[in-house]
């Protein structure tokens, strides 16, 4: 499976083109950048900072954003994987990463399905936010990681 | 706390740890090997790798099979190395530095000479070889 994944035309390509790869790379990165920033300011606006911008324009604006910019960086992520990997499939550290994005990603979910920006004074919302800023974070910092640590 | 933060500070405690627990693996920069110390490898190539992020090969010196880590691809392919300069089960010698774990048969390559040529996948840092 993962074989057949690293024969694709479009991962050889990735592998071997001189500029493909950094620049899906930068878009990664790029993608995160919006995503956090989005997901922090919601969070803090959540918690309390920002108390004069109304909260459902904070929400209606950067919900979109940072929904769009995750996707973007789900598709360049599987860009980045497909280059090699054999070689990423076994690190824990990678794993460890996906696992901390999935948790981030369900932790929105249920904030966006529960429409808990609708009540910001539960202590379920805030707890929450807190959580969507750690995840967030761990899963920066775990992918980071991939690169340094845990390579067969 | 619910669940769902349980599992989530689990996953965050867990994730850290195991991220220390194998800095030995890495291969960004070379932090991870002895720069001080020249190490020379000789074998036959059993793996070739020319891509981004950066290339390697895989080298058995009769005993143990060793993972070398050349530079990134741009890097690599400037200094002429590529699939056509050494096929798999040819002889093969890479000089460089070796992972500081001496118990992990992993190095550095800054030159690799195979019966095509010699060459300076890090131009500078083998220039300092003095060889």
């Amino acid at each position: 499976m993962l074989e057949a994944v690293e024969q694709l035309p479009l991962a050889q390509f990735l592998r071997r083109d001189l500029f493909a790869y950094p620049i899906v790379n930068a878009l990664h990165i790029l993608a995160l950048a919006v995503l956090f920033t989005t997901a922090l300011l919601m969070d803090l606006r959540i918690l309390g900072l920002g108390n004069r911008l109304d909260l459902k324009a904070v929400i209606d604006t950067l919900r979109p954003l940072a929904v769009g910019s995750f996707g973007v960086a789900v598709l360049t992520g599987v860009l980045l994987f497909i280059v090699q990997p054999l070689h990423y499939a076994p690190n824990p550290v990678f794993w460890s990463k996906i696992v901390l994005v999935g948790l981030a990603f369900a932790n929105a979910g249920y904030f966006v399905l529960a429409r808990r920006h609708l009540d910001p004074g539960s202590s379920r919302t805030r707890l929450s936010a807190v959580m969507s800023i750690l995840l967030w974070t761990a899963a920066i910092l775990a992918g980071r990681a991939i690169g340094y640590f845990g390579s067969e | 706390m619910s669940f769902f933060a349980r599992v989530s500070v689990l996953a965050m405690l867990t994730g850290l740890p195991l991220t220390l627990a194998s800095p030995a693996l890495a291969h960004h920069g070379w932090a991870w090997t002895s720069t001080d110390a020249r190490f020379e490898l000789s074998g036959t190539l059993t793996e070739i790798y020319i891509g981004h992020p950066h290339a390697t090969v895989e080298i058995d010196d009769g005993e143990t099979i060793w993972h070398v880590d050349l530079a990134p691809l741009a890097a690599t392919l400037a200094a002429g190395f590529d699939e056509t300069a050494v096929a798999i089960g040819e002889p093969v010698t890479v000089i460089g530095h070796r992972a500081a774990d001496a118990g992990q048969a992993r190095m550095k390559a800054v030159r690799v000479v195979t019966s095509s040529g010699t060459f300076d996948v890090y131009p500078r840092r083998a220039a300092a070889l003095g060889d």
